[in-house]
């Protein structure tokens, strides 16, 4: 359908709506970002345009990225498929040198010059590397040993993201990439079934136990978190406070908001509300009508993906889209589910709207994988 | 190069479709948040942003019937800090601690409390306030509002009451009438961001207090002026406990004065005259505080044969004319009961007995009337219930019960001992007796007053509850009057007025301990009273008979308000 819209019979495609998507939500994200930055630069930087201009380099480096990739063959990756593992791990581990930078009692970031986070990185490499891989494995990967072997190669980097760098969102997201990766590339369902179904028992086996047991003592700060997120007004001063702050916001955005700029707990209120939080800002100042706007425009790209993927030249290029497609998706999910409460409190930013330079450099050369993907689509084929 | 499948394609739309269903469920998510818990959030978060500050009401004063105010208000500042606006903490804390006078540990724990608005000390005077206002620090709040001022420091004390810190009535009508006088507070609401700065676009919230009313009461103040004085001096002169005395209408229950020396300092309530222990400070002021014509019961003595004169005239079981003989004593079952007069007072008629107060006169009048009927008397004249003065505190009354009273215990009540009853209750009785019969509810409380001078609420005391004839309480006024003429009572005769009155010794329990309660119970005139006047002497030295020590009170006092009361009377009537 998107194919055909192209009257110019000429032999390549380019999606112009997806690269609409993507600019829209590029800047969308700087207009809010700013909007919900600017009290917060002003006291801490005395520039408020602070993290606007930081975020507006890194859109504008991506950017030029993103066009660079999506005029290079995406074959032309597969070579560094390996590699880029191997250099994922690397990093990873360099973080516990002097090259770490710790923020916010974490030490997740890596002075490159630029600061980097390997964890960014490495969602990107695993992507291209399942996809190179899976591609290589041919009709192997329907067998157990195949769909086994996957699970097995994709473990170390997510462990190494989770116990190194101490980010489980970031271990969740890439360990739900490998998943959705491979259930594209498996004809079987029903391994699938029984996986999601042990994940789904065991965390509502973890939640039971936590909510039961009488005193918080040793279960630790995810413990509490989970309790925080049965009754965050309970918790209100504690682990539930950056969740109320945000229902806050929600709640008193009502249905048109309180128009772009007037949000109130952005002036302190909110932790992290240029960043993790920035979902609830939108809410809060455009409304019940800007909140479901961006989940529509998020609707959309994931959409474009599957039109991109379904149309593919090769498996290899389809599973790079996927990869891509599950990247944003997972994220997207799990940010608007923390930030509206619907799951527990865990760090994970909203994909090209939240602040935060390395990951939108990343996304944007994820989406210029996909473009490149898209130009493979010869409109003959479609 | 593996070409994709058909169950890839099948796969991906899957993994959209899950995708989508997943959006869809956090928009309805966000839809809930955002449509039905909107309300409940926005509510919190306004909360959370906006500051309150209290403007107090100014609260009502209390206002005597001829206009005299009683208790008033002064403005006086309250000092708060805002946290988040303090630049310097050690300086405000240094600053605070020295015009405040409080120590270091109290003002830093306000200080460096983290919450909007921290009160530190109310109540503190203007120029105090003024000189801190003058320190210009940031994050220091001086608000000015009211503190209780009374005029008259220990005038009517007992009755009128004091407030607390937070201008919240504690004793007494402060206390009673605390609805009608404390106003609604305002309130300042100012928006601010987590640091407390003001937003100025966000303007503020101003709610304006409700000022509260003004108190009327029945109470003159020259009468209230003239009862301490004469109570200070009979307290001094017969180096007696406490001395009690009350002034009310007879006739609709107004009290017109209520003294109870020695009264306090309503400017400086929690000042004992003496040093007390730090544990028993509080029972020290506690017991300073009460108002013993309420709040304390004592045995009545003689005054209450009043009553059983009544009851005894009310049943015909007695009349004026009966003949007694008194040996001395009256032996009721196997105890011999004395009298007060030793020797005994021979032949005499009821009024004759009355005006000795003759106690096997009314023990035989109590016995004729039985336990039975004694006790319906005692409940229809109401001396079991509390008067329901607007006054809190009121004790009730301790009395016998009726299957434990035998003839011992009916002959002693009949001349006011074994049981005990308020001051006040005695009063209302006697007054409720005299005044044709209707009981009535004393009182000091007559009407509120709005700022503007409207009247906003008018009290009502009436009852229609007859507790005996129009005529009996017309003999009874003319045995009363032969008493205070020619009995007993006759140092409470006023040259000029016709006034009727009873008195009353009691020993106090244990027995034989030699503290007495002298009291006279007087009213005028005697035909219509217009004013009942009762006066307690407690534990006098000396000569303690109630008819030598109480009845010059009352007597002065009545030398001097009965003309004020004529021609209160006569400006009334003039004016209306």
């Amino acid at each position: 359908m998107a194919g055909r819209r192209g009257q110019r019979k000429n032999e390549y495609y380019f999606d112009y709506s997806l690269l609409f998507i993507i600019l829209f939500l590029v800047g969308f994200g700087l207009v809010m970002i700013y909007s919900a930055s600017a009290y917060d630069a002003s006291v801490q930087m005395d520039d408020e345009t602070y993290f606007l201009v930081h975020q507006g380099g890194a859109a504008a480096l991506g950017l030029v990225a993103m066009f660079v990739v999506s005029w290079i063959p995406y074959h032309f990756w597969e070579r560094f498929a390996v590699l880029g593992y191997i250099v994922s791990v690397i990093l990873i581990f360099l973080v516990l040198t002097p090259l770490g930078i710790e923020a916010n009692g974490a030490r997740r970031w890596l002075n490159l010059g630029i600061s980097v986070q390997p964890a960014e990185i490495a969602k990107l490499a695993m992507i291209l590397f399942l996809a190179s891989v899976i591609n290589k494995m041919g009709r192997k990967v329907k067998t157990a040993k195949g769909f086994w072997a996957i699970l097995v190669m994709a473990a170390p980097i997510c462990l190494l993201v989770w116990k190194i760098t101490d980010n489980m969102s970031s271990a969740i997201i890439i360990a739900g990439i490998a998943v959705l990766m491979l259930f594209v590339a498996s004809p079987d369902y029903k391994r699938f079934i029984v996986l999601g179904s042990i994940g789904v028992a065991g965390a509502a086996a973890l939640v039971f136990l936590i909510a039961q047991s009488s005193t918080t003592e040793g279960l630790g700060f995810r413990g509490e978190r989970i309790l925080a997120w049965l009754d965050p007004e309970a918790y209100a001063s504690g682990k539930g406070f950056q969740t109320l702050q945000a229902l806050y916001a929600i709640g008193s955005g009502g249905i048109f908001g309180k128009g772009l700029g007037q949000s109130m707990q952005k002036l302190g209120y909110l932790p992290e509300q240029q960043n993790d939080m920035i979902f609830s800002i939108i809410c809060e100042e455009l409304g019940l009508f800007g909140g479901i706007a961006v989940i529509l425009i998020f609707v959309l790209l994931i959409w474009r993906f599957m039109v991109i993927a379904n149309n593919a030249p090769d498996l290899f290029g389809a599973l790079l889209v996927v990869g891509v497609m599950g990247h944003i998706a997972i994220q997207v999910i799990l940010n608007i589910a923390v930030v509206t409460n619907t799951i527990p409190n865990t760090g994970i930013s909203l994909p090209f709207i939240s602040y935060g330079g390395t990951s939108v450099m990343f996304l944007l050369i994820e989406m210029g994988l996909v473009m490149s993907v898209a130009r493979g689509i010869r409109l003959k084929d479609v | 190069m593996e070409k994709s499948k058909t169950w890839h394609r099948k796969k991906i739309v899957t993994v959209f479709l899950i995708c989508t269903a997943m959006f869809i469920g956090l928009a309805g998510r966000v839809v809930y948040l955002m449509v039905f818990r909107s309300e409940h959030y926005e509510q919190l978060a306004e909360d959370l942003h906006q500051r309150e500050r209290k403007i107090k009401a100014k609260r009502g004063r209390i206002i005597d019937s001829t206009g005299t105010v009683l208790a008033d208000n002064r403005t006086v500042c309250t000092i708060s800090v805002i946290h988040n606006q303090i630049k310097e903490p050690e300086k405000v804390i240094e600053v605070l601690c020295r015009e405040l006078e409080l120590s270091e540990e109290t003002v830093r724990k306000r200080v460096e409390k983290v919450s909007s608005i921290e009160k530190v000390k109310s109540n503190v005077s203007k120029e105090v306030g003024d000189a801190i206002r003058a320190y210009k620090l940031d994050g220091v709040k001086v608000d000015e509002d009211y503190k209780r001022y009374y005029p008259y420091n220990e005038l009517a004390s007992k009755i009128l009451g004091f407030t607390g810190a937070d201008n919240q009535g504690i004793l007494a009508l402060e206390s009673s009438y605390e609805e009608y006088l404390q106003g609604e507070a305002g309130v300042i609401l100012e928006t601010t961001d987590a640091r407390g700065v003001e937003i100025s676009e966000a303007g503020e919230d101003r709610i304006e207090p409700v000022n509260g009313d003004d108190l009327i009461l029945s109470l003159d103040v020259n009468i209230q002026q003239y009862a301490t004085q004469l109570a200070n001096q009979v307290m001094k002169s017969k180096e007696a406990e406490s001395v009690s005395i009350l002034v009310m209408r007879p006739d609709n229950g107004e009290i017109l004065a209520m003294v109870d020396v020695p009264e306090y300092n309503l400017n400086d309530p929690f000042t004992l005259g003496t040093e007390v222990e730090a544990d028993k400070k509080q029972d020290a002021l506690n017991q300073m505080w009460r108002n013993a014509c309420i709040n304390d019961t004592y045995e009545p003595g003689s005054a209450f044969k009043i009553i059983t004169a009544s009851a005894a005239l009310e049943e015909g079981v007695v009349t004026e004319t009966d003949a007694f003989s008194c040996p001395g004593f009256i032996v009721v079952d196997d105890r011999k009961i004395r009298c007060a007069k030793v020797a005994g007072h021979g032949a005499e008629t009821f009024v004759q007995g009355t005006m000795n107060s003759c106690n096997p006169v009314f023990v035989t009048v109590g016995l004729r009337l039985g336990v039975e009927k004694y006790y319906a008397y005692f409940e229809q004249f109401g001396l079991k219930k509390k008067t329901g003065i607007d006054l809190p505190g009121e004790a009730g009354t301790i009395m016998h019960k009726k299957e434990d009273m035998g003839n011992v215990e009916l002959a002693t009540v009949s001349f006011g001992q074994s049981f005990q009853i308020t001051p006040i209750q005695l009063a209302t009785t006697i007054s409720s007796l005299i005044n044709g019969g209707n009981r009535i509810i004393p009182h000091l409380g007559v009407k509120t007053v709005n700022e503007e001078g409207e009247v906003t609420n008018t009290f009502s005391w009436k009852t229609e509850q007859r507790i005996i004839s129009e005529s009996t309480s017309e003999r009874l006024r003319s045995i009363l009057f032969e008493v205070v003429e020619n009995g007993g009572g006759k140092n409470g005769k006023v040259e000029g007025y016709r006034v009727g009155g009873k008195t009353a010794t009691s020993e106090t329990l244990p027995r034989g301990s030699g503290r007495y309660i002298s009291s006279f119970v007087g009213f005028a005139p005697a035909e219509e009273p217009k004013v009942l006047a009762l006066c307690i002497i407690r534990n006098p030295k000396g000569t303690y008979y109630g008819g030598l020590i109480a009845a010059p009170v009352v007597r002065q006092l009545f030398e001097n308000i009965l003309p004020y009361l004529e021609k209160m009377e006569y400006t009334l009537q003039k004016g209306t």
